[in-house]
């Protein structure tokens, strides 16, 4: 069960509206590489993991992602309040405020709805893993872009330390693939799905482990 | 029922309880019969939480008891079906 804790967890205080970085933030709470996508990824994976130490790290980082979710949509919320009209318009934001105003709307920059199309649970332990480890790297990659296109330091402080939340999970799903290739045969670590097969090729590491 | 899913069961009571009158409070704010109650939930959620996690490890990492190692990871996690 999930409890909410009533803070961000790195603070979001943007003095200067801006609709033109609203509409790009956006794509990191509803984009292929966002914070949504995310969550939904780790917190549907954990479930036929097979080990602890995974288990524990697809809640945590997954967990986490939900916060992350709440510091996007905090940036975008800020960047938006009291535009005039015509900064709608200078800002590009036009396409996004005729159909939401300003409410947040988990959708690409590009204006694409969030779709669970943009990950994968595949009941594999090690493809879910390497499906981690690259979605760190692109919503890392995606944080470096938006960190190209803003120069507002309110911004750009929250998303640093977000670009790095991304670093550091992808080393802890590093951790992760760790634990999982030490239960399998090193020589051969596609053998058999440890999350599927298990009852039919019983693994004498796994049992000494436990 | 064994004495985890016991004291567990304790926790999910005044946990429901609080989550109940919670939203009642969120559209009530100002009602002292609703937050009395709350209040008096609160204490006993306290207390069962403590109770279950003497024995059985953390609900929530942050709060959580550590001085015998890290016991977060332990099997077995809630959706496994063993009185978790």
């Amino acid at each position: 069960m999930w409890a909410y804790e009533k803070k961000l967890q790195y603070p979001v205080k943007i003095a200067n509206p801006n609709p033109a970085y609203a509409k790009i933030v956006i794509t990191q709470l509803g984009g292929p590489d966002g914070e949504l996508g995310a969550a939904t990824r780790y917190l549907n994976q954990r479930y036929t993991m097979p080990y602890k130490e995974a288990k524990a790290i697809l809640s945590d980082v997954g967990t986490e992602e939900l916060g992350h979710q709440e510091m996007i949509a905090a940036i975008v919320y800020q960047l938006t309040r009291n535009l005039t009209p015509e900064q709608i318009r200078e800002g590009g934001f036009d396409t996004y405020f005729v159909d939401h105003t300003t409410g947040i709307y988990p959708q690409s920059a590009s204006g694409v709805p969030f779709s669970a199309a943009t990950l994968q649970s595949t009941g594999d332990p090690l493809t879910d893993l390497f499906e981690n480890l690259a979605a760190e790297q692109k919503a890392r990659t995606t944080y470096d872009n938006l960190l190209r296109l803003i120069d507002d330091p309110d911004v750009r402080d929250p998303i640093k330390f977000l670009r790095e939340r991304e670093v550091v999970h992808f080393q802890r799903f590093g951790d992760a693939l760790r634990v999982v290739q030490e239960n399998l045969d090193a020589k051969n670590y596609y053998a058999y799905n440890p999350a599927f097969d298990v009852q039919s090729v019983p693994d004498p590491r796994r049992r000494a482990r436990i | 029922m064994n004495e985890r899913e016991t004291l567990l069961n304790r926790v999910r009571m005044h946990d429901l309880a609080l989550v109940d009158a919670g939203l009642f409070l969120d559209g009530h704010p100002h009602s002292s019969d609703a937050l009395s109650y709350f209040r008096r939930q609160q204490a006993a959620y306290k207390q069962a939480v403590q109770n279950y996690e003497a024995k059985y490890g953390p609900l929530m990492f942050k709060n959580g008891d550590f001085t015998n190692g890290w016991s977060w990871v332990n099997d077995p996690w809630p959706w496994e079906g063993a009185d978790n």
